[in-house]
């Protein structure tokens, strides 16, 4: 019947289609396998390999240049055994310092793994252009600046943020150059990201500094406002006070924080002549730098704010008073309306958080 | 001198074992924080270096069972990643001796075990 020869051949194309599919999977499982018995057998030479690197020290007087064994040399015509080698190395990179740490970037240059990691650049899957950044950054690798500097203005995300850490890491504040002409924005994670890897380097370039204030892009001036405050570098102060009048309400809010960071009294009249002006965010971040900035030449000034209508404000009024030492206290004291609600509740909490 | 490395990363741990090796003493290896208070409990060493993060116990776990442990005083030495101050802080109130932050070098590592099994 055609009915029943039809289910039959149904049944028996999907019974084909999922015999296929099993014998796909067993394929894939067993090449797998193996591939991973390679690996296991690679890393254990790789392994030999790289600490024989880590505790190499040349004889005194001796110079040279660090042994490869032929194990290595012999294991390294596959690439997947040379990305497992690199692996290794930036494992081993990236726990270690000093001669072992040098000796493991001396390896990966004998072994002319610079060129696969480079060769990532050129894939079109950004994830693998991004592995390639990485593993020439953490190899030190700065004859590759050139093409790593590229990708600082990616349209891929991932692709840019681990570029611009990469120049960065590799230059320093030289790297920053990048600031200069990227359009895209600098992520807040960004921003901390690369703060974090400045942490330790000096020579803050200021002409630079000054010209990044004034970039288009307002995530840039944003972070560099950062990078003063981070880095204290009270001459800046003037050129961060500019920024006060910024038409982003994020840079200004930066650069409230950053006057505060710097300490910079002086720019305690910029800060409250700009003040009127100012939302709510920005009002109170002003109250807080002046309490942490401010003198007896504000008391009037932060008293004044006493009288707003905004709870929040008076808050950090009477916070800022109160930081400002003895003299605000007595200010604050002596506010005619202080047993009155609110500001007996103000003034019972910025006492509690000062005796704290 | 006998030393423990507690290291759960096998790069690692095999360049401490050959920079110690390397300076004469007897390295015992322990892969995670079990096998390392095992082995301490089969027989203390001399010395004792530890990650923090680690599989099954953490190093400030080996810190709490050696100082808790009678009999001589053993050397902690604790490895930390960098942004780990509290927890290298809480190493310390638990008894460690000395802590050294990754990435290190092994050469620092094997001058801070010279100068503890000196002391």
């Amino acid at each position: 019947m055609p009915g029943l020869r039809f289910l039959f051949a149904a049944m028996a194309g999907v019974l084909g289609m999922l015999l296929t599919l099993i014998g796909f999977i067993l394929v894939y499982l067993l090449r797998r396998k193996r591939l991973d018995r390679l690996k296991d057998k690679w890393r254990e030479i790789h392994g030999e390999v790289i600490q024989m690197a880590i505790v190499w020290e040349p004889a005194p007087g001796d110079s040279e240049p660090m042994p490869v064994p032929v194990s290595a040399a012999r294991t390294l015509g596959s690439p997947v055994s040379r990305q497992c080698m690199i692996g290794d190395l930036i494992k081993g990179k990236k726990a270690l310092s000093g001669a072992a740490a040098d000796n493991l970037v001396c390896l990966y240059n004998r072994l002319e793994l610079d060129r696969d990691s480079a060769k990532r650049l050129m894939s079109p899957k950004w994830h693998l252009q991004a592995q390639g950044i990485h593993e020439l950054a953490t190899m030190e690798q700065r004859g590759y600046v050139t093409r790593l500097y590229r990708f600082t203005n990616a349209s891929n995300e991932m692709v840019r943020k681990e570029a611009q850490a990469a120049i960065v890491q590799l230059f320093g504040f030289e790297g920053l150059r990048f600031l200069d002409v990227i359009d895209t924005s600098l992520s807040e994670w960004q921003q901390i990201q690369l703060l974090q890897l400045l942490q330790h380097t000096t020579g803050a370039p200021q002409g630079s500094l000054q010209r990044w204030l004034h970039s288009s892009n307002a995530t840039v001036r944003m972070f560099t406002l950062r990078l003063i405050a981070e880095h204290h570098l009270p001459e800046m102060a003037p050129h961060a006070a500019d920024r006060l009048s910024d038409s982003i309400d994020g840079v200004r809010l930066q650069a409230i924080r950053c006057l505060r960071d710097l300490g910079a009294t002086d720019s305690c009249g910029a800060l409250t002549r700009v003040y009127p002006e100012e939302g709510l965010a920005g009002q109170l971040a002003i109250l807080d730098a002046i309490g942490h900035i401010g003198t007896a030449a504000q008391l009037q000034f932060l008293q004044d704010q006493l009288n707003a209508s905004e709870d929040r404000i008076k808050l950090e009024a009477a916070r800022a008073l109160v930081r400002l030492g003895e003299e605000g206290l007595i200010c604050l004291e002596r506010f005619p309306k202080i047993d009155r609600f609110p500001w007996n509740d103000v003034f019972r909490q910025v006492t509690c958080e000062w005796r704290l | 001198m006998k030393i423990l490395v507690a290291e759960d990363e096998p790069i690692l741990i095999r360049a401490i074992e050959m920079r110690l090796k390397r300076d004469g003493h007897e390295v015992w290896l322990a892969e995670d924080g079990q096998q390392a208070l095992d082995k301490f409990e089969q027989e203390p060493p001399d010395l004792i270096i530890t990650d923090i993060m680690m599989p099954y116990a953490s190093g400030l776990e080996i810190i709490a069972a050696v100082r808790a442990s009678p009999g001589p005083k053993v050397p902690v030495i604790i490895l930390s990643a960098m942004g780990q101050e509290d927890v290298v802080l809480e190493a310390f109130r638990l008894g460690a001796d000395d802590y050294i932050t990754k990435p290190f070098s092994p050469n620092e590592l094997s001058v801070r075990v010279r100068r503890l099994l000196t002391n």
